[in-house]
């Protein structure tokens, strides 16, 4: 499991960027939007955002439509990148112990 | 909130390669999830709508429509299912910001179907210049508007990747197609069973997918 990225070794990690990578590069989703599709709570996905925006995954936009804050959260490149490494290496994993 | 348990812990391979083809697959059903509603509302549209223009003529001498009251309801139907469309459509993209590639493909998408829709009225007016009868123009208007709409729906299949929409505007020009064989007013009559039917076909296979009956 040592080559697992541990970022993205998390279910609810893996959940958000899994939903996120459904997106199309450079597509963004509101905080409220993104709660609703995974059915998280808002504290728990603040949380774990924090950790993958942390490790440059996810890239946070904070700003106004209108007066009303809106917070828009998209998948980088890196982090792109990094669930395609992860799957790949979860689908070497699962074919060499089969 | 069941996914907040033990949610920092991963599960075995296995599993997590479970989770994110889960979670892959139940992002676009559940943003799908009330695109049946639309499908459901042109389905009505079309059956009662073309219904209507049918009953102006199609079932003489026992029964008839008088033709402002077909007309109007054809076009009031038509109007409810475009704001049926409008409102649930702007919430199936509620909250997503698209890129700029993907926001001047859907513009340019959007105005082309409209520009369909203005063209094949212009060609019905230069047409009508040029001696087409107006017996005819019953013919022409709901096959070359039936032509337009099954060519947006297969055009938005092939952009957005979404294979209900191909079939659909597929079967919809061979709607629109076959329709003129039936002469007036049967072609209305197709158009109603034929259209509305797969309207109804699209709102329960997509019905079936978002519930995750079919894959």
């Amino acid at each position: 499991m040592d080559e697992l990225d541990p970022v993205i070794h998390a279910q609810a990690r893996l959940r958000i960027v899994s939903a996120l990578a459904t997106l199309g590069q450079g597509d963004s989703i509101t905080f409220p939007r993104l709660l609703e599709l995974l059915d998280m709570t808002a504290g728990n996905l603040s949380t774990h955002l924090r950790k993958l925006e942390d490790a440059q995954y996810v890239l946070v936009t904070k700003m106004h439509e209108g007066r009303t804050p809106v917070t828009y959260l998209e998948l980088s490149k890196l982090g792109r990148r990094a669930f395609e490494d992860y799957t790949d290496a979860l689908r070497a994993l699962l074919g060499a112990q089969s | 909130m069941n996914q907040d348990l033990d949610q920092d812990s991963p599960l075995d391979p296995a599993a997590m390669l479970a989770l994110v083809e889960r979670e892959q697959s139940g992002i676009p059903r559940q943003m799908a999830r009330r695109v049946p509603w639309i499908l459901l509302a042109w389905g009505l549209a079309w059956f009662f709508g073309f219904g209507m223009l049918w009953l102006i003529d199609g079932a003489k001498p026992w029964f008839s429509v008088p033709l402002p009251v077909g007309v109007i309801t054809f076009a009031a139907l038509l109007a409810a299912a475009t704001a049926v469309s409008a409102k649930i459509g702007s919430g199936v993209s509620r909250g997503i910001r698209t890129n700029r590639a993907a926001a001047f493909t859907g513009t340019v998408f959007g105005i082309t179907s409209f520009a369909g829709f203005i063209a094949v009225y212009i060609f019905a007016i230069g047409l009508s210049v040029n001696g087409m009868p107006e017996s005819l123009q019953a013919i022409y208007f709901p096959t070359a508007i039936g032509i337009i709409i099954g060519l947006t729906y297969l055009f938005a299949g092939a952009i957005w990747h979404a294979v209900p929409s191909v079939v659909m505007g597929g079967l919809l020009l061979v709607v629109a197609l076959i329709a003129p064989f039936f002469g007036y007013p049967n072609n209305y009559l197709f158009f109603a069973v034929a259209g509305g039917a797969v309207f109804f076909g699209g709102a329960l296979s997509v019905a079936l997918y978002t519930r995750g009956r079919v894959r």
